[in-house]
């Protein structure tokens, strides 16, 4: 099968499986626009993959440190959380957006006033993979 | 970075509170602005007002087989569902507003869920 991807990025647009022309025929035209293109054996799978140097492999994670599960909610037990690399991110609580970083933050360092669990969402750059880690409070 | 979900929690409760009285209304807008009206015409009936026969007020009085004044005291007597709404509304904010845990405002929201 023909996977086209973006040359810039890695990022993959498009599986084709079959075509009546046949895969170089379409592989032909993609190069022409200035895709990138990889004839491969197994259907890659379209999110969690993406080329590099050639070959279609798995995104990588964000590296997180300094995470601990569970914390005292009593605002001063902090969690200092960093990212490589940086990360955009959310924190939810009880399914609602409590607090958000635009820009991207490599260090986090967190306290929390009140018990639940809290979920940090966080958005890196592609081709990092985005990543959820939760944060309990007693 | 000291994480409080108070505030943000007390921005969406107040949304799903204004978001439900929202949906109450809908379900209820013209009884509720045809009796904000007929309370309205009633006052005046009450305040010896003279009231025109062809008047709809003075129509349903006649088609109920009672005076106009008997028509603006079964009126008056009837309470005003727009106003206690807005007081319920107001009583829950100033709740939600006083919550001090997550608990708390949920147990509110409760009382205000289908």
């Amino acid at each position: 099968m023909l996977v086209v991807y973006d040359q810039a990025s890695g990022r993959i647009s498009q599986i084709v499986t079959h075509a009546e022309s046949g895969l170089q025929a379409i592989k032909a035209l993609h190069d022409a626009m200035g895709a990138g293109t990889l004839i491969v054996q197994d259907v890659p799978d379209f999110i969690m993959s993406f080329v590099k140097d050639g070959a279609v492999v798995r995104r990588p994670d964000v590296e997180v440190s300094g995470y601990v599960e569970d914390v005292a909610a009593d605002g001063g037990d902090e969690i200092p959380l960093a990212f490589k690399p940086a990360c955009k991110l959310d924190v939810l609580f009880a399914g609602a957006v409590i607090h958000s970083e635009a820009a991207p933050v490599a260090f986090f360092p967190i306290s929390v006033t009140q018990p639940g669990e809290y979920t940090i969402r966080l958005y890196p750059e592609f081709p990092y993979l985005e990543r959820e880690i939760k944060v309990t409070a007693e | 970075m000291k994480l409080d979900p108070m505030p943000m929690l007390r921005v969406s409760a107040t949304l799903k509170i204004n978001e439900r009285f929202n949906a109450i209304a809908a379900t209820n807008l013209h009884r509720d602005h045809a009796y904000r009206r007929k309370r309205e015409v009633a006052n005046a009936v009450m305040r010896s007002e003279s009231l025109d026969a062809a008047h709809p007020f003075a129509r349903e009085a006649r088609m109920r087989g009672i005076s106009v004044r008997e028509l603006a005291d079964v009126v008056a007597a009837k309470a005003d569902t727009i106003d206690q709404r807005e007081g319920e509304r107001q009583r829950l904010l100033l709740e939600i507003e006083a919550a001090t845990t997550p608990d708390a405002i949920t147990a509110i929201l409760a009382t205000i869920s289908d």
